[in-house]
């Protein structure tokens, strides 16, 4: 069954969300007060550095934090409309697989070495299609397995997960999160294991599979080319907090919090390759410092410490999102800093 | 400036065994007939898709697997016809740093004690070593702390620092940079490359570059050699690769680069 893709719907919706987890000696909030939603049929990428709580915070949405570390969440998780937070187990267990599903960053952690491939797609479709009889299993996996570009399913259909390439078994993963039919797909660096090549047509892989059957698509990256080449919308986030949201076009062409102008820095400028002249390439510039630890209490703009050009009465003492355009945030009022020169304030932005 | 320092020539390296009455004999070309040339001073690039023998290739200039056929010469000596005593010159004077930081250094010991470790051989004064590492340490932008650390309690940055470290107390005078940032996160990555272009100005180092991120390959390598199979497809200046390819998967290695304006845009 195809959904209508109407653009307007959000199939998930996220308002204040913190996650708190249990650590040695005390309480730690991984994710702290984000608020994002992820519109019928779109992209959305998240980009952060490690321990910036981008994985945490897809882990709290599909539920996977363990118990034992997990002391509490907070805010509203709304998939479809329902709230997740406030649903049994069991109940949850029915939306994930049908409704959202994962594509997780190594396939070797989603497939089970000792069982064949075929086995393992067919025991998740049945898993969402409960009706669904033996014989149909096989024939809709092999269908889905075409469909994502596997040249011979038959082949992979009785192949080990170590015999195939890693390629070929990120493929898999994808028709498995597609079993049920998902209305979105949370993709967890599903490329950063890959090579550049690979890397690629996994992606056009997941463009196609939006457009054929509107499924949306939130995908963690630290990428900043897979997000100009993927993304609808992008989020950074640093440090369990979101410091700038917007379109690709806004956050990659206008970027306003120095978080995200320095790590568009730190991609390598290509253009002196095209140049006749011997001109000098640009020098590769860096993010001073590292992602603070959450374990400490943090105040203030989190990534204050990390920026020495801003004059600390620039950073808010407790950093809000402020609004730029109807798609455009960022938080803490430190980008104003560089926009001083031109017209004061915000209306230089628009 | 164009003094050959390395010289590979019609290098193969062939994993496996031969067959015989125990052994299935099933065997893996994994570098086939490559010939390059590494000048002084220079920064080579070697890049290709997982598997296509850009590891064992750096893994054989270090002596860390033998060649099965072929020659590598280190200033136009034969590895074949190393004496004993110019085999432990040129373990000093040729260094590895691995990708995986945290798997190259031993848990157990402390990031000084490892650093020092190459040194303790040719010093026997401690404190004099203790300086040595101390200043090394405080060169790759680490704190002197650092050195009574364990590996786990240093970030995956600092380790890789720790690495340079420990590869450069020996004062060698080629590096082997085995995908040295490609576990690291962006900010972090372009922090120990640029610690590694000012290293190299600094002792006139030469580098092979082993990668699979084309766009720092760019950035970083003067000449780059582009691998597929075992083989090396192109050989050339950096500018000669990205403007003119002449292979084909050169030409697919360079289209698949992402960049800020989506793909990179290969001439014809």
């Amino acid at each position: 069954m195809r959904r209508m893709n109407n653009g307007s719907t959000n199939i998930l919706e996220i308002e204040n969300l913190t996650t708190t987890l249990r650590i040695p000696g005390g309480k730690v909030s991984v994710v702290e007060g984000i608020s994002f939603n992820v519109k019928a049929g779109e992209k959305l990428v998240i980009v952060g550095e490690s321990g910036s709580g981008k994985s945490m915070t897809i882990n709290s949405i599909l539920q996977m934090v363990p118990d034992s570390l997990i002391d509490s969440y907070k805010g509203i998780i709304k998939i479809d409309g329902e709230n997740i937070l406030e649903m049994s187990k069991r109940k949850f267990k029915d939306i994930r697989g049908k409704k959202i599903s994962l594509v997780a960053q190594n396939a070797m952690t989603s497939l089970d070495p000792s069982y064949k491939i075929g086995k393992q797609v067919m025991e998740i479709y049945r898993h969402n299609h409960k009706k669904a009889s033996k014989e149909e299993a096989k024939k809709e996996t092999l269908i889905l397995l075409d469909k994502m570009g596997i040249k011979n399913p038959e082949h992979v259909f009785h192949s080990y997960p170590h015999e195939l390439s890693g390629g070929l078994r990120q493929r898999v993963v994808i028709a498995m999160a597609l079993t049920g039919n998902p209305k979105l797909i949370i993709a967890d660096e599903p490329t950063s294991a890959l090579d550049p090549t690979l890397q690629l047509q996994i992606l056009d892989l997941l463009n196609e599979i939006n457009q054929k059957f509107g499924t949306s698509i939130l995908m963690i990256t630290h990428d900043f080319g897979v997000v100009s080449y993927f993304a609808d919308r992008v989020i950074v986030m640093y440090a369990g907090e979101i410091l700038e949201m917007g379109t690709v076009d806004e956050v990659i062409n206008y970027p306003l919090h120095p978080y995200t102008k320095g790590l568009l820095k730190c991609i390598p400028d290509l253009s002196w390759l095209d140049k006749e002249d011997k001109i000098e390439k640009r020098k590769l510039s860096s993010i001073s410092g590292e992602v603070p630890n959450l374990a400490k209490k943090l105040t203030g703009c989190r990534f204050a410490p990390r920026v020495s050009d801003i004059p600390e009465d620039y950073h808010e003492s407790s950093p809000k999102m402020h609004k730029i355009t109807d798609t455009h945030w960022v938080r803490c009022t430190c980008y104003q800093y560089y926009l001083k020169d031109s017209i004061a304030g915000l209306e230089g932005v628009k | 400036m164009t003094e050959p320092l390395l010289e590979v020539k019609n290098l193969t390296k062939i994993y496996g065994q031969k067959k015989n009455l125990l052994r299935s004999g099933n065997q893996v070309l994994a570098v086939n007939n490559v010939s390059f040339t590494v000048n002084k001073g220079e920064t080579f690039g070697i890049v290709g898709e997982s598997g296509s023998g850009k590891t064992t290739i750096g893994r054989m200039i270090m002596q860390l697997v033998n060649h099965t056929n072929g020659d590598i010469l280190y200033k136009g000596q034969k590895y074949s016809e190393f004496t004993k005593e110019s085999a432990e010159r040129f373990k000093s004077k040729v260094q590895i740093i691995f990708q995986d930081s945290g798997s190259a250094f031993n848990p157990r010991k402390t990031i000084g004690s490892q650093i020092a470790y190459p040194l303790l051989k040719k010093i026997k004064d401690r404190k004099a070593v203790l300086d040595e590492v101390i200043k090394f340490i405080e060169m790759v932008g680490l704190s002197k702390e650092m050195a009574y650390r364990y590996p786990h309690e240093l970030s995956g940055g600092q380790r890789q620092r720790a690495g340079i470290a420990r590869a450069l107390i020996l004062k060698p005078e080629l590096l082997v940079l085995d995908e040295p940032v490609s576990a690291l996160d962006v900010s972090v990555k372009s922090q120990i490359i640029n610690l590694l272009e000012n290293l190299q100005k600094k002792y006139n180092l030469t580098y092979i570059f082993i990668a699979h991120n084309l766009d720092l390959v760019a950035y970083f390598c003067d000449r780059i050699a582009v691998m597929y199979h075992g083989e090396i497809k192109e050989v050339g200046s950096t500018k000669q690769i990205y403007q003119f390819p002449h292979n084909p998967i050169t030409k697919k290695l360079l289209s698949s680069i992402l960049t800020l304006d989506g793909r990179y845009k290969v001439s014809n």
